[in-house]
């Protein structure tokens, strides 16, 4: 299945530059959001949005063309 | 002979010109340890309540901390306090940059200002000596050009300078301090309290480093931070700076758009960190950004500040004034609706040119659109600006009109919630405020606790002042320092919700007490733990200190902060929060809907007052917690 993958901030820099944070990946049916931070290398402690739902747990299991965005719980500023 | 500090807190009596040096004992510096801990002793004991902020009776206190100055990361702060003209409570401020370090490097640890200057003076402090100065000449220019002028009449192109601009020459409620042209005390209109006592400026160099009792704990412990740095989870406020935090919030439905009616911002993309990076920072264009387009502060490796620099086109971006921060971004853009980000870096360097608060700035401007938007103003009344949302030209035409007070300007350099009253016609109800203060922008609606901590806090509205919600389940071994161990599904406001907000506000408290970068010291997402913390102070100061003591120094500001309120007669009524947190529900992306539960935040804030050991009728602190702080002179002074 395929799903769409938005990063924020320092994640951008797992993608070339020119993705400016943006992707798509194929994912085995199934997959959870969990295994998607797995895939992109992610081990930093993120929050994950999933179709404008955000704090979705790494358990949750991910549908095909689900939207994802990835971003730290860094404050302030 | 002390380690990190001098133990020489200078006295200044502006009205007659005399200079004193005060020689505090051990305990005031190991009880209070620096900040506004330290300023409130004075303001406490030696004004009266009543007294108009922009009096010579006020007085302006700034403060170092123990640690200032001493080589790691994240020390070079410096608190700034005094009755606030901007929302009559307490007002408090910290900056960063090289005047901090540069400050105790003079050989002072703290400065306290009475009075009024029959002239304009400025403060000279080098190598432990004081010297007030005519300051005739430099009045009404703007701060680069002052800067260059003392560099110029001292003979010195490294002298800190800490500086009122136009905006506080001339009583704007909310202007700022600024140094190094593009470092403020933001915040509660400190620059106003200072114009008014004909102090443009405070200067200082020296070579008077205090010792360091364990320098090789120090060098340790600041090579674990260069070498952590890179994976550490402020990495990106490291690379693109606080304007990171533009996508961060965005994807999170926090980021206050239009005037806080949406958490969501359709061009954040055009503000946001990465493109100011790629696109205005100062070398961006030969690829030469990390080395040219980020700027620091003394001893810190984190580099997080920015410098814009463009030299054609409709703005003319000058890196004398740096660059924009997060909240510079949001309040001036987002909050307004702009999304042009060279009109928004113009409007900052505005900021600082003149000396303003571009939060304040950016949510008054914010307010004063909104009115614009359903009539409440109009073209008439602007002297002919449309203030529709989005108008970039109007925002960076504002910043100039009010920090010279010129025109319509006038009446936004009141704050909105002075101009609200002035204008009437209902537009109270845009005000996005607490005690008078504009909100920051981070969103209550979004992170709960911030509904009780915005109302709370005894300097207004503060986004700086505790730890956000989503930061307290994924870092469970730093809140265990501090006794936090039971994270909450988000959007909850509970009881242990309430303590995460108080027992954090406590340990934010101490950060801004011992004045140390709230990116590199703190209990969740940080460079460094509180218990790193205590730490560096142990090895600075040779003291066997625990982080409970610092904790307890955190609880004990507060409760000063909080008692002057009292003093002043403020205390619940004025815990508010907007109107529209309660009833207007956000628009759009993943915070659609929200808005805020008035009973349960009124439970929460019962809680809060109860835990704190306040009086939950009046908000006011007890006797018995005074007393457990150590504050008994405290209570004598409020008379419980």
């Amino acid at each position: 299945m395929r799903v769409s993958v938005h990063l924020h901030g320092i994640l951008r820099e797992r993608l070339p530059s020119a993705a400016r944070g943006r992707t798509t990946l194929e994912l085995p049916e199934s997959a959870t959001v969990g295994d998607l931070l797995a895939t992109l290398g992610i081990e930093r402690r993120v929050i994950v949005a999933v179709n404008g739902r955000t704090h979705i747990p790494a358990s949750h299991t991910l549908q095909e063309d689900d939207q994802v965005v990835i971003y730290m719980p860094v404050g302030g500023g | 002979m002390p380690h990190g500090y001098h133990g020489r807190v200078l006295h200044v009596n502006l009205t007659s010109g005399e200079l004193s040096i005060e020689q505090p004992e051990e305990k005031f510096y190991r009880k209070y340890m620096g900040g506004s801990a330290m300023a409130l002793i004075y303001l406490l004991r030696d004004m009266p309540a009543g007294v108009d902020p922009l009096s010579p009776e006020n007085i302006l206190a700034l403060f170092l901390s123990v640690i200032t100055g001493a080589p790691i990361s994240g020390q070079s702060r410096m608190t700034a306090a005094a009755k606030s003209p901007l929302t009559g409570c307490i007002g408090d401020s910290q900056c960063g940059g090289f005047f901090p370090a540069e400050m105790k490097f003079a050989g002072f640890d703290g400065i306290v200002i009475k009075g009024r200057a029959a002239k304009p003076v400025y403060l000279w402090l080098h190598d432990g000596q004081a010297e007030l100065r005519d300051a005739t000449h430099l009045w009404g220019h703007v701060t680069g050009e002052v800067q260059e002028m003392l560099r110029y009449e001292l003979g010195d192109d490294r002298i800190e300078v800490l500086q009122v601009g136009p905006a506080g020459e001339k009583g704007v409620r909310f202007a700022a301090l600024i140094n190094m042209c593009s470092r403020a005390n933001g915040r509660t209109g400190m620059g106003a309290v200072m114009g008014s006592k004909n102090l443009k400026a405070v200067v200082v160099r020296g070579n008077q480093r205090p010792s360091i009792a364990d320098p090789a704990t120090l060098k340790a412990l600041a090579r674990w931070g260069v070498t952590q740095l890179p994976q550490s989870d402020i990495a990106g406020l490291s690379k693109y700076g606080t304007s990171e935090v533009i996508g961060l919030n965005n994807a999170d439905g926090g980021l206050p758009t239009r005037n806080y009616t949406s958490g969501v911002f359709e061009h954040y993309e055009k503000i946001n960190g990465p493109t100011l990076y790629e696109t205005l920072l100062r070398g961006a264009t030969q690829g030469q950004q990390d080395r040219m387009g980020r700027d620091t502060c003394y001893a810190c490796a984190v580099r997080c500040k920015r410098v814009v620099e463009q030299t054609s086109g409709t703005y003319i971006l000058d890196p004398t004034y740096g660059g924009p921060e997060y909240e510079s971004l949001a309040t001036l853009g987002s909050y307004c609706g702009v999304h042009d980000l060279a009109a928004l870096c113009k409007a900052n360097e505005n900021c600082n040119r003149y000396g303003l608060d571009t939060i304040s700035c950016g949510a008054t401007i914010a307010w004063a659109m909104e009115c614009f938007e359903n009539g409440l103003l109009t073209k008439e009344d602007t002297g002919g600006l449309d203030l529709h949302f989005g108008n970039a030209e109007t925002v960076v035409k504002l910043t100039e009109m009010i920090g010279r007070r010129e025109g319509f300007g006038d009446l936004l350099a009141e704050g909105s919630a002075r101009a609200a009253q002035r204008l009437g016609r209902g537009s109270e109800r845009f005000l996005i405020t607490s005690k008078d203060q504009e909100a920051p922008a981070h969103m209550p609606q979004v992170k709960r606790t911030l509904a009780v901590i915005y109302a709370a806090n005894p300097f207004g509205a503060d986004h700086q002042s505790h730890e956000h919600d989503p930061a307290y389940a994924p870092y469970p071994e730093r809140m265990a320092q501090i006794g936090l161990h039971d994270p909450q599904p988000p959007l909850t406001l509970n009881a242990e919700m309430v303590r995460f907000a108080l027992v954090t506000q406590h340990a934010y408290s101490a950060l801004d007490s011992l004045n140390v970068c709230q990116f590199v010291y703190g209990p969740a997402w940080h460079l460094y733990s509180m218990n790193q913390l205590t730490e560096v102070v142990r090895a600075v100061t040779g003291w066997d200190v625990s982080l409970y003591e610092i904790m307890k120094v955190g609880e004990r500001r507060l409760n000063m902060l909080r008692a002057f309120n009292a003093r002043e007669g403020i205390g619940r009524e004025r815990d508010t929060l907007p109107e529209r947190f309660f009833t207007q529900p956000l628009k759009g992306g993943p915070s659609d809907g929200y808005v805020l539960d008035r009973e349960e935040w009124q439970r929460a804030m019962d809680t809060y007052y109860a835990m704190a050991g306040w009086d939950v009728q009046s908000g006011t602190p007890t006797r018995p917690t005074l007393e457990a702080l150590g504050l008994g002179w405290v209570a004598d002074l409020l008379g419980l």
